[in-house]
């Protein structure tokens, strides 16, 4: 069981190092803002995270009188992951929750983060770098699905 | 302790990401549409149409040689945003460079790859006259950040390249920048030399001070990160949890910084009633700096907003905990946006300090 446990860890480790060219992880989207928001938040949940609060940068951005278009962020993270992390590596608190920031231009719609692979770099614990691993993959998975979607269903809840 | 399970399981690793190595390759080769998708529509769109990204537009294709797209994929542009792509296989860059040739009916620019010699001083101050307007100082761009203009006003609907960049100049040839310096590029503001009067000796002279840019050092703005190499900040504060919190709102205020309502790290994702709270983050921003940062850094949502967190360890030790802005700055690769982010960091720590003292 062990064995199988280190060789999952060489592996998440094997993709990190592979990745490393890209320090963001982004999509693009012909959706517009709405449908592009209720997309990323529905693929964030079906990946088993939790979207804490979402921020309106575009809001306080018009408040100055700046023109801008929408622009959002999303917070989100599994409770008891967060809760653990920043318990062992206070160093993570910046960190968290994690966030994508959510970017209208014109018709289509940005969905940006950082690259865990690449942030893990800059964290020498082990344990750390294997989550930072786990992170890319499902980041990644959750902006295919964006990047894929074509249409929005709301969902009933 | 190793077992033989354990080295069984290690034995077969090779095995294993040789074949999903040959497998990625494989695809690769397949899809360079796919691979363009993936990795160049965020920023360059889905023709090519631009945003963060110049435009890639199929009327300058015949101006470009493949070998100067392949080093582009390749080196990126250092501090201008476009990563450097050094993982994607050779088969793979070829791949996306095909798929943006299907964007043009023109053949690709054959370069002799000769080099020009001429006169760097003549170059410099041609260099000056006529192209400096649009390709800033040194060539090193406008300070209004990259590619296309969309909700925020900036000078250009497009911005002009860094033609001074390294990873530009690593990637282009002599022959390559002569052919656009004297016939121009179709479809955009950049004007013919041949008709603005120069000869071609003038051109080459130009080619030649651009060569004298070419850095061979690592960027400044990269070094000045690495002297706190790590990405988190920490000072203790003297005070209990509620007079830190108290401390640092008012150091904020005086900073000219809005501060937004106070946010527990762990809201929205447990009850309200078993919440930490004794990791309260304090969220703040100066919407003039936002706006202008924004010009030149469009993502720069994912690190927002600025933010310091005040936490009480176990043992009663009241910290603040920030992230070190010019080292998690560099994944930005923006030299623009570093220098935001070095006075950032230094209001963020002068800020600290005054609440801790």
């Amino acid at each position: 069981m062990k064995g199988w446990r280190l060789l999952l860890s060489l592996l998440l480790l094997g993709f990190m190092s592979a990745a490393q060219a890209e320090n963001m992880l982004m999509a693009r989207t012909k959706l517009n803002f709405e449908q592009a928001m209720e997309a990323i938040r529905q693929s964030i949940e079906d990946h088993g995270y939790t979207i804490s609060h979402v921020q309106r940068c575009d809001g306080g951005l018009k408040g100055f009188g700046y023109k801008t278009d929408y622009y959002r962020v999303i917070f989100f993270g599994k409770p008891q992951e967060i809760r653990q992390l920043t318990r062992d590596f206070p160093q993570m608190i910046p960190f968290v929750p994690l966030k994508f920031a959510v970017i209208a231009e014109e018709d289509e719609t940005l969905v940006a983060i950082f690259n865990p692979a690449e942030m893990a770099a800059m964290f020498r614990d082990r344990r750390l770098r294997i989550q930072m691993a786990r992170w890319k993959n499902d980041f990644e998975s959750i902006l295919e699905v964006v990047r894929e979607q074509t249409v929005v269903m709301p969902r009933d809840n | 302790m190793v077992t033989g399970k354990t080295i069984r399981c290690i034995a077969v690793l090779p095995g294993l990401l040789g074949l999903l190595g040959f497998h990625a390759v494989a695809q690769a080769q397949l899809d360079g549409e796919k691979l363009y998708e993936k990795h160049c529509e965020t920023c360059h769109r889905g023709h090519g149409e631009g945003s963060i990204g110049l435009p890639l537009n199929p009327a300058k294709f015949k101006s470009l040689t493949d070998e100067y797209l392949f080093r582009t994929i390749r080196n990126g542009r250092p501090g201008r945003i476009m990563p450097a792509f050094e993982t994607l296989s050779d088969a793979q860059v070829n791949a996306i460079v095909g798929w943006l040739r299907t964007w043009s009916q023109s053949e690709p620019l054959v370069d002799s790859g000769q080099k020009v010699s001429g006169n760097a001083e003549n170059g410099e101050q041609l260099f000056l006259k006529s192209c400096v307007v649009c390709h800033g100082k040194q060539g090193k761009g406008l300070e209004e950040g990259t590619g296309v203009t969309y909700s925020r006003e900036r000078q250009f609907k497009v911005m002009p390249p860094a033609i001074g960049n390294p990873g530009f100049l690593a990637s282009v040839s002599d022959g390559m920048l002569k052919e656009v310096i004297t016939h121009g590029r179709e479809g955009t503001a950049m004007a013919a030399f041949s008709e603005l009067g120069f000869g071609s000796q003038d051109v080459d002279d130009v080619i030649v001070y651009l060569r004298s840019l070419q850095l061979t050092e690592k960027p400044a703005w990269r070094h000045d990160a690495m002297e706190t190499p790590d990405p988190t900040l920490f000072v203790n504060s003297p005070y209990d949890f509620d007079m830190t919190v108290a401390n640092l709102k008012r150091a904020l205020s005086g900073y000219n910084f809005r501060t937004f309502p106070d946010r527990y790290i762990e809201q929205g994702l447990f009850p309200e009633d078993e919440i930490n709270r004794k990791q309260l983050t304090i969220r703040f921003c100066n919407f003039n700096n936002l706006y202008d940062m924004l010009k030149i850094e469009p993502r720069l949502g994912i690190g927002l907003p600025c933010r310091i967190t005040v936490i009480e360890r176990d043992d009663g030790q009241v910290q603040l905990v920030t992230m070190n802005m010019t080292m998690i700055g560099q994944l930005f690769n923006n030299e623009q946006l570093m220098k935001y982010a070095h006075q950032m960091q230094e209001n963020v720590i002068e800020i600290m300090e005054e609440a801790t003292l």
